[in-house]
């Protein structure tokens, strides 16, 4: 087990440094003036220089790569044009952000595995093609849409929610958010949950288990659950990572100042050590997640074994 | 065929993803057995929900082709005269009731096929009359017109009754079938008749109203659907070409080759959809490409080069799963070259999960343009898609959602149309599901 982790660990390096590279040089390496969004017209050329030399730009790309690299280990993610520490956006944005993803996954755990194991449980029944239709409608549905739709409907018409949350927002307030963040995920998750559960259904460990006289309850909680769970955790797992990012839509709709709201504005206004700042800190989360979903398989699945 | 790079010319040209030329090429060189490709085709004719919805993908592409058949307004015309005018409501019934007629009308025609010669016409009459019926109950319930909602709601109980099982067995015996054919044949001829005769009195146009810009919000989703399509195919043949080709040489060759096409897919893939998208987006956008062609041609290859390790990671397990195959072995032992096995017998035995993906990553990428587009970083004008519409009216949504129902309603149903098809290839394809 443990050489695994450090093998694991280990080839996370390469991938680390290809993405987080991919991204410096889409930032700061292609065409167009990294500084244009600063000055009202052309800046002065004296400015442009310490500009320049502040952020090593006359340097070869590599070198500039590997020096950024450097401070990022060393806990430094540089200074925005105006002088305000990277690091500490990126701390003032993070809370809303991952209980916003965390609302969502819990959603999409709670009402996704909910609709698959029912309908997986009663193949061909009338909440099995409900629940089918309903998830491809929802899939088919552009994420913006349903929060606009949730917007008008809960906000505009019913009045339940704000249209917008405040800029502490509670955990009430990411409620539908979070939901609507969630909802294409959930669609995915019931479909997957129903489909290991059907697939899972016809295998010799539920007909050991029902033929040995075990109620129901414990057949399908424990055993078919249990197995028919990998896939589903797999998904949610990367959908954490994910959806920490890919927040960047909800987020705008709803005025949550976030990381996706960040990351977005610093695209807009180039500032370019924002933008590789927040996408180094999702690339390592993803990886990490996906690491310990690998991990968790071991402990749902004793058959696999990591050695 | 003697010749191995004869052959291996020859293959790519059908590699496309065509259905008829896989299952020709299949049947030809195996025994007279059905392959996977012809029983899949077999199965999938018989979904009536895939062929309604090749049905409507085939209208949808004529439209992208031909948009000037469907709306004579020009779709660029600024006018802030009638900027934010509503829909033309008397006007949008009236058409939406004549077209639900004549789906009821085609309903009766299936119906009556389908009873005399059984096939997937009788299996899909229900459907397209359910249909008919919603169209025209919607036409009866916007400008609230008696006539069209009896006759919709008549058409919709037909379409029930002839479609759930447990209903359909009260009329059990020709007199009752005949009696629904019959009662959807006078139902739509009636609505088409009446409905036709309303359009003589209302005042035709303008069927969705006016955007801010008091352009015409109909003409430009019929002008729209061309840059949505042609963004959704480009970037999935794009994205399933890359994948699909890096895939089988890491598959097939293995090694080192393997490992370092492995960890260059996980580095594309780490980085997150849309963030990505941004961030490319952006970074070429200030490099000023300002054409139509060339703002089409970013937006499909930033979401294929975040999309193909998706199909690689799929083409990949195929080709190496495939790879152990007796025919293989027995290819390299009568001395086939690397490229004949990969093109002659790996590429059609791998194909049928990369299908899969790519039907329903079609759905996928035209949802993803229109987020693109919806952040202000995908497509604009010059070309219109509904994702641009979209992003459009999202400052006047309080004020006026009508401007966002529309384009958003047609977006959906495409993408709602593409992953059903995705659903029925892949529930066709899975031998598991059987």
């Amino acid at each position: 087990m443990g050489r695994y982790v450090i093998r694991r660990l280990l080839q996370l390096i390469p991938v680390f440094i290809g993405t987080t590279f991919l991204v410096y040089v889409l930032v700061w390496a292609l065409p167009g003036d990294p500084f244009a969004g600063m000055c009202k017209s052309t800046c002065p050329p004296e400015f442009r220089q310490a500009m320049i030399e502040k952020y090593n730009l006359d340097e070869n790309i590599f070198v500039q790569y590997f020096t950024y690299l450097g401070n990022l280990l060393q806990g430094d993610f540089g200074t925005t044009y105006s002088d305000r520490e990277v690091g500490e956006l990126i701390e003032a944005a993070a809370p809303v952000s991952i209980t916003l993803a965390a609302i969502a996954v819990g959603f999409e755990a709670l009402i996704g595995v909910t609709a698959g194991i029912l309908t997986g449980l009663r193949r061909g029944s009338f909440i099995d093609n409900l629940v089918l239709v309903s998830t491809l409608v929802v899939i088919a549905f552009p994420v913006f849409v349903i929060a606009f739709v949730v917007q008008l409907v809960l906000g505009s018409w019913l009045d339940i929610i704000d249209l917008t949350v405040s800029s502490d927002p509670s955990f009430t307030e990411l409620l539908a958010p979070g939901f609507v963040l969630g909802s294409l995920s959930m669609a995915y998750v019931a479909r997957l949950t129903r489909t290991s559960i059907a697939e899972n259904r016809r295998a010799d460990f539920v007909r050991t288990a029902v033929a040995k006289g075990l109620p129901q309850r414990r057949v399908v909680g424990v055993h078919l659950l249990r197995n028919s769970m990998i896939p589903v955790i797999t998904f949610l797992g990367t959908d954490l990572g994910s959806l920490m990012g890919g927040a960047i839509v909800t987020e705008g709709i709803f005025g949550i100042n976030g990381v996706g709201g960040l990351v977005y504005s610093s695209i807009l206004s180039k500032e370019g050590t924002v933008v590789t700042g927040v996408v180094v800190l999702l690339v390592i989360v993803f990886l990490i997640t996906n690491l310990i979903i690998d991990l968790l398989y071991a402990v749902l699945d004793p058959r696999i074994r990591y050695e | 065929m003697s010749d191995p790079t004869m052959a291996a010319e020859g293959v790519p040209a059908g590699q496309t993803g065509d259905y008829i030329t896989a299952a020709e090429h299949a049947t030809g060189t195996k025994e007279k057995t059905r392959s996977l490709w012809s029983d899949a085709w077999h199965d999938l004719t018989r979904r009536p929900l895939f062929v309604i919805s090749m049905a409507v993908i085939a209208f949808l592409v004529v439209v992208a082709i031909f948009p000037s058949w469907f709306a004579e307004e020009n779709p660029r015309l600024r006018d802030l005269d009638r900027a934010r005018i509503g829909p033309n409501v008397p006007y949008l019934a009236t058409v939406l009731a004549i077209i639900g007629s004549g789906i009821t009308v085609i309903a009766a025609i299936l119906a009556t096929v389908g009873k005399l010669r059984d096939g997937v016409s009788r299996k899909m009459a229900p459907y397209v009359a359910g249909i008919g019926g919603v169209l025209l109950l919607a036409g009866g319930l916007i400008n609230s017109v008696t006539l069209y909602l009896v006759i919709g709601a008549l058409v919709f109980a037909c379409g029930v009754v002839s479609g759930v099982p447990k209903v359909s067995r009260l009329l059990r015996g020709n007199a009752g079938t005949w009696g629904v054919v019959a009662l959807l044949a006078v139902a739509g001829g009636a609505g088409l008749f009446i409905a036709l005769d309303d359009l003589s009195t209302v005042e035709v146009g303008a069927a969705f109203g006016y955007d801010q810009q008091g352009r015409d919000i109909y003409a430009r989703v019929v002008y729209g659907t061309r840059y949505t399509l042609l963004v959704g195919f480009s970037a999935t043949l794009l994205t399933v070409l890359i994948g699909s080709l890096i895939g089988i040489l890491s598959g097939y060759f293995g090694g080192w080759l393997d490992s370092l096409l492995s960890r260059i897919g996980e580095v594309f893939f780490g980085l997150p959809f849309v963030l990505g998208a941004i961030v490319i987006l952006s970074a070429f956008r200030s490099a000023g490409f300002d054409s139509a062609p060339a703002i089409v041609a970013m937006v499909v290859m930033s979401i294929s080069v975040l999309s193909w390790p998706v199909s690689m990671r799929i083409m990949r397990s195929a080709v190496i799963a495939a790879k152990q195959q007796d025919y293989v072995k027995a290819a390299r032992a009568l001395g086939a070259s690397s490229a004949r096995i990969i093109f002659r017998h790996l590429l059609p035995n791998c194909l049928a999960p990369v299908l899969v993906y790519a039907t329903i990553a079609l759905g996928a990428f035209i949802g993803a343009e229109a987020t693109l587009s919806f952040l202000g970083i995908g497509l604009r004008d010059p070309a219109v898609s509904w994702g641009v519409m979209i992003a459009d009216s999202r400052d006047y949504i309080r004020a006026s959602p009508l401007l966002l129902i529309f384009p958003a309603s047609f977006l959906t149903l495409t993408v709602l149309v593409f992953v059903t098809i995705g659903d029925a290839v892949r529930e066709a394809l899975d031998p598991k599901l059987k």
